[in-house]
Order: C-alpha cells, then sequence, then structure tokens
C-alpha cells in the first residue's frame, strides 16, 4: 500500500490480486443482494485508492482494508436492519467458483458427509446475527487474529472472541445435525 | 480460550459456493487506482503552495543581494561596473579632483568598495573627501565575485588611463539577474495575493474604464481561483455593465 502511495500502480495491482476474494466473499456473505455486496465491494476499494495517502502501516493491510468494509457494512445495516443472507444461490442458478478459497486439497464437499449436512451448515450461517457472522467470516476468510478483528470492528477482544467462539459453536451444531 | 475455531466447520465453511468480484468491477477498480497514481499525490498537493512561496522567498531574496552586490556605481559620471573593481582603477580627471566631499557621499554610501580603493590610490581625492568614505566603508568588506573578470586582471596593476568598461558576458549576466528578480517578485505577490486584493484591483480597472484589462485580470483570476465563488456584491463591481 506504501508503493502504491508513492505512485506505483502495479504495487496496488497486486494487492488487490490478493485480496479481493476474501473481501468480495466477505462482503457478499454479509448482506443478501450480490448487486448491493457488489457496490460495497467497490466503494470499499475506492475508499481504499482514496485515503492511500493517509494510510499508516500500523496494521496489517488486512486489517485496514477490512476496517473500511466494516464501517460500509455497518452504514447498510443500520440502515436496511439486515441480519440474513442467501448463500446457497438463492436465485436457482448454480454460481460458478471463481478464486475459492483455501487449499483445493480441502475439498468441502468431500469432508462433508452429505449435503444435508451442507443445507443445515448454510442454513446455521444464514441465522447468524451479523456480529458473529461477521467476526467468523474475517476469521475465516482473512485468517485474522482476534486482536486484528478487534481492530477492524472496533471491538474489545473478548467480545470478538465470544462472537468468534458462539458462531463456531452453533454452525458445528448443525453439522453434527 | 485463545484461537475458537474447528476443523470441521472451517471445512465446512470453504466448502461454500467460492465467488469473486465481476470483472468489470475488477477493472473498474484498477482503472481509478492507476488514475490516482496518474495524479498528484494528496500530500504533495497540500505542501505545493507553501513551499513554492518559500522557494520563490529564498530565490527572491538571494537575487535581491545579488543584484545589490552587483549594482553598477557612477563614479565620475562613468557607470562602472562591479567587475571592474577587480581592474585597474581610473585616475580622476584633473577637474574632478576639485569635487567636494558632499557631492561624494552618496557615491560612497552605494559602493564603499570602490570608494575605499579609490582612496588607497595615489592621486585620490582630497582627504576631506575621503575620510567620511573610509568611515561608513567597512573594512573587511569582500571583494566581488566578480563575475566575467579575467583570472589575471584581479592583480593588475593600477593604469592611469584605463577606464574598462564591465565585459559583456557581465552585463548580460546582470541583466539577467535583475529580469529575474522582477519575475520572482511577480510571483511571489501572485502566490501571497488573495482572491479578495485581486478582486479590489478588478474593480478598480473597472472603475477606471480600462474594460479589457480588467477583463484580462477576471480571466486569470477564474483560472487562478476556478473553485471561488464571487459573490454579489463583487460581481457587481467587477463585471461589465
Amino acid at each position: 500500500m506504501l508503493a502504491f502511495a508513492q505512485g506505483d500502480a502495479g504495487a496496488f495491482d497486486r494487492l488487490y490480486a490478493r485480496h479481493k476474494g476474501t473481501v468480495f466473499r466477505f462482503i457478499a456473505r454479509s448482506l443478501p443482494s450480490k448487486a448491493d455486496a457488489e457496490e460495497i465491494f467497490q466503494d470499499v476499494w475506492m475508499k481504499a485508492i482514496e485515503a492511500r495517502a493517509r494510510y499508516e502501516p500500523r496494521a496489517k493491510f488486512t486489517t485496514w482494508i477490512y476496517a473500511i468494509a466494516h464501517n460500509r457494512l455497518v452504514d447498510v445495516w443500520r440502515r436496511k436492519g439486515l441480519s440474513l443472507v442467501p448463500l446457497d444461490g438463492g436465485d436457482g442458478d448454480e454460481r460458478p467458483a471463481i478464486d475459492p478459497p483455501g487449499d483445493p486439497a480441502n475439498e468441502p464437499f468431500a469432508q462433508l458427509s452429505n449435503r444435508e449436512a451442507m443445507g443445515r451448515f448454510v442454513t446455521a450461517f444464514e441465522a447468524l446475527p451479523p456480529a458473529q457472522r461477521e467476526a467468523f467470516v474475517m476469521k475465516e476468510e482473512a485468517d485474522m487474529s482476534v486482536a486484528e478483528i478487534a481492530v477492524a470492528t472496533g471491538s474489545n477482544e473478548e467480545a470478538v472472541k465470544s462472537r468468534v467462539r458462539y458462531a463456531t459453536a452453533k454452525l458445528k451444531e448443525a453439522l453434527d445435525g | 480460550m485463545a484461537d475458537p475455531r474447528d476443523d470441521r466447520v472451517s471445512s465446512a465453511y470453504r466448502g461454500l459456493p467460492g465467488e469473486g468480484p465481476p470483472p468489470a468491477i475488477d477493472a473498474a477498480i484498477q482503472a481509478a487506482a492507476r488514475r490516482a497514481v496518474g495524479s498528484r499525490p494528496a500530500a504533495a498537493r497540500r505542501f505545493q503552495v507553501p513551499l513554492s512561496i518559500a522557494a520563490v522567498l529564498a530565490l527572491a531574496i538571494a537575487v535581491s543581494l545579488q543584484v545589490e552586490r552587483e549594482k553598477p556605481v557612477v563614479v565620475d559620471g562613468t557607470p562602472v561596473s562591479s567587475g571592474s573593481a577587480e581592474y585597474p582603477v581610473s585616475q580622476p580627471e584633473p577637474e574632478k579632483e576639485e569635487r567636494t566631499a558632499p557631492a561624494r557621499a552618496p557615491v560612497t554610501r552605494e559602493a564603499p568598495r570602490e570608494l575605499k580603493k579609490e582612496a588607497a590610490s595615489p592621486r585620490a581625492a582630497p582627504a576631506a573627501t575621503t575620510e567620511p568614505a573610509q568611515a561608513i566603508a567597512p573594512s573587511s568588506a569582500p571583494a566581488p565575485a566578480g563575475i566575467a573578470a579575467p583570472p589575471s586582471a584581479a592583480g593588475a596593476a593600477v593604469s592611469a588611463d584605463a577606464v574598462r568598461p564591465a565585459p559583456q558576458a557581465a552585463r548580460r549576466a546582470k541583466a539577467e539577474l535583475a529580469r529575474e528578480a522582477t519575475v520572482q517578485e511577480k510571483k511571489m505577490s501572485e502566490a501571497l495575493d488573495t482572491p479578495e486584493r485581486r478582486l479590489e484591483r478588478i474593480a478598480d480597472l473597472r472603475a477606471k474604464g480600462l474594460h479589457v484589462e480588467a477583463d484580462r485580470a477576471l480571466g486569470e483570476f477564474r483560472r487562478a481561483f476556478p473553485d471561488y465563488r464571487i459573490s454579489d456584491e463583487w460581481l457587481r463591481r467587477i463585471e461589465r455593465r
């Protein structure tokens, strides 16, 4: 980000390529509308571009960009009072797997006993309160520590730890059936 | 519990359909980033005006000092460049030796070095004339740099009939310096000008009926302050009716 702030456009391209997938999923899984998610995603990166001169490497870039995304999401949540996120392609179409997260060795469906379990998992995920879902997704998508999530969301570490723990417990329960 | 993570839950999460931004959004964001770095960074813009004012001030002071030091001095009615101090000093004509002290005093103040050197010459002005000049002249006054003086001239002996004009190069350099000083002073005054002062000048021009000049000044004003909102009161005063 510092290189980009100094005028290196290539540095931004590398940064964007590295984080776009995780940031997009974080936003998309926090909002019910894909169009809204795309708009917020674009807005987040535009804000990052505008704020490049004010960027200070006090925290990881991940924490910084997720903090921007969090603030933007909170605005939307407040405005719309959202809490549920469709993840199962509610419009019926099978969405292509672009930029899949994680190691291909961890083939998701291979590790789930059946589609039923996956369905329960999705339902439980959608039912998570936004704050719990947000903390959980930051941890899973960006591999952020509890402390980093606390910085990005403006919370304290205990609260973040508690949100992740509750989210994980509910999702585990859904998997176990 | 330092890391509340569960492997099964993580695996299930990774099993969710992967998503990414559409290519159109990718392109828009990357284009915005390129545009942003194509423009000057905000921090640089912030310091642009103070830095340029500081640079202009420093240049103006330096140039003014240089011009002051190099100012031509009228000795015996003949303009002599500072470089001539390094040349053999002209000898005063016999009738000019009768000059009185008050007549020379202003010259002394203008260029103490020349007078000091003159006083040191065997055929210098009478003591009554030289005395105040020496009192004013600092004994440690450094010799001028001599813009285009040939190296051999510095040690040349005093010649009785040689009034050597300053070399062309030195004159050109001085003229250039003076011109540069004028330009810098103009830039500095523009930089320190407030929009209100400029509007006042435009209103003056308009009031005097100098509409062409007023229109030109107004055009310059709009270029210099594109986002300045001119009040209705000012508009009445500066626009042609």
